[in-house]
């Protein structure tokens, strides 16, 4: 899937060189923008609760063990770039994992474009400004649950901390993705009136008549975002 | 919970004589600034010490907020022994055993084995010869798994040889 916010169009394509190259297409059309930012979706892009790994360990070895489990947990291919939440002396980390080929492909992609003076200012998962714009809505939020092409990330915690944050793969559709964000909500004992579950609904519209407007004024890609629960 | 503001975009570079531009200028602020310090200083001993005083008072009330909120929290006992149940029966200690058994990697020897299916956890003992062979153990149990259960959680120094503990919690 790949998508403008300006021209708010999508398309579905299978890959990321050609989800890439379907974007490299509309470049012009969105207007040759020169700051452009690249929203990943979970099943490139996904986050990993990583505990410390107790013991005489140094410094170096501790970080080493904190990228390969998270690699590990995420269940991408290394090679990996990691984002951490915090430093790897922590009690546990949360962890942000993208492959690097991935990363070297929107390289590869952009490349054409830098003589134009474009480039990527960000390449962020859709899934944390997600978080933020409902954070933004509700700081006391418990579990906010992310369905976005096929992918369903969960996170969960209270005030400044994480409990839990993994990508589930291959859920299809949106009834199935509220299903499995309620199972974990009662896994982890949080209330319903706790949490909100977001989801990235090609074929649907918030603008649809009687659908209740979600609130997030400036997320990418909004008019597609459908609260899971009350998509059918 | 909180933003995660990660951003894997590689950051422009700027002209050379734009850093040694912004270099100048904040050497020049925090020249000004140093001497504005000593003032500022004096007045920040009292604010800490009134900052002192109301950091005290809010942590007692939280204190007392979240003793207030965990006791009307307790769920009923039933709710404890349904789930216990529940838990008991649906664990696969047989798959738990088969994931262990088809690892084998050089360097690495299982000297213990401790599964709570109450809990739904599992943890393994390991001599191993170093914390790569315990980190590549952990891949192999994981492997083909959507999501790995399997965490490295110790490893220890025993004289030449290192001991890791790997712990799993089940779905």
């Amino acid at each position: 899937m790949v998508g403008s916010q300006r021209t708010l169009w999508h398309q579905d394509v299978t890959g990321c060189e050609a989800g890439l190259a379907a974007l490299a297409r509309r470049w012009v059309d969105a207007g040759a923008p020169t700051r452009i930012k690249v929203w990943l979706g979970a099943s490139l892009c996904r986050p990993v609760r990583v505990s410390r790994v107790a013991g005489s360990l140094s410094r170096r070895e501790r970080r080493h063990l904190v990228e390969s489990s998270a690699i590990a947990g995420s269940g991408l291919t290394a090679p990996c770039r990691l984002w951490l939440d915090q430093g790897v002396d922590a009690e546990a980390v949360t962890a942000i994992v993208v492959e690097e080929a991935v990363l070297a492909a929107i390289g590869t992609a952009f490349s054409a474009f830098s003589a134009f003076g474009a480039r990527a200012v960000s390449i962020r998962p859709w899934w944390a400004r997600a978080l933020d714009a409902a954070l933004a809505t509700n700081p006391a939020l418990n579990a906010l649950g992310i369905w976005e092409g096929g992918a369903l990330t969960v996170l969960t915690g209270s005030d400044d901390t994480f409990a839990s944050a993994r990508t589930q793969l291959r859920v299809g559709t949106a009834d199935l993705a509220a299903a499995a964000f309620s199972r974990a909500l009662v896994s982890a004992m949080i209330a319903p009136d706790d949490a909100l579950a977001l989801g990235l609904d090609w074929r649907a519209s918030s603008r649809v008549e009687g659908r209740e407007p979600l609130g997030f004024g400036d997320l990418p890609f909004l008019p597609w975002a459908v609260r899971l629960g009350e998509h059918s | 919970m909180k933003p995660l503001p990660a951003n894997f975009a590689t950051p422009s570079r700027w002209p050379r004589l734009s850093l040694w531009a912004v270099a100048a200028v904040a050497a020049a602020g925090a020249a000004w600034q140093g001497a504005h310090a000593g003032v500022a200083w004096q007045h920040l001993d009292a604010e800490r010490a009134a900052t002192r005083a109301l950091s005290q008072q809010v942590r007692l009330k939280h204190a007392a907020a979240v003793a207030h909120a965990a006791s009307a929290a307790a769920r009923a006992p039933y709710a404890v022994d349904a789930r216990r149940l529940m838990a008991l029966a649906s664990f696969d200690a047989a798959g738990v055993l088969r994931s262990i058994e088809s690892v084998q990697l050089p360097g690495a020897k299982v000297s213990g084995l401790d599964i709570d299916a109450d809990a739904r956890r599992a943890e393994i003992q390991l001599d191993v010869t170093s914390a790569d062979v315990a980190a590549a153990y952990v891949q192999g149990l994981n492997a083909g798994n959507d999501h790995p259960a399997w965490v490295l959680v110790r490893v220890q120094s025993q004289g030449a040889a290192q001991m890791a503990s790997i712990r799993a919690q089940l779905p």
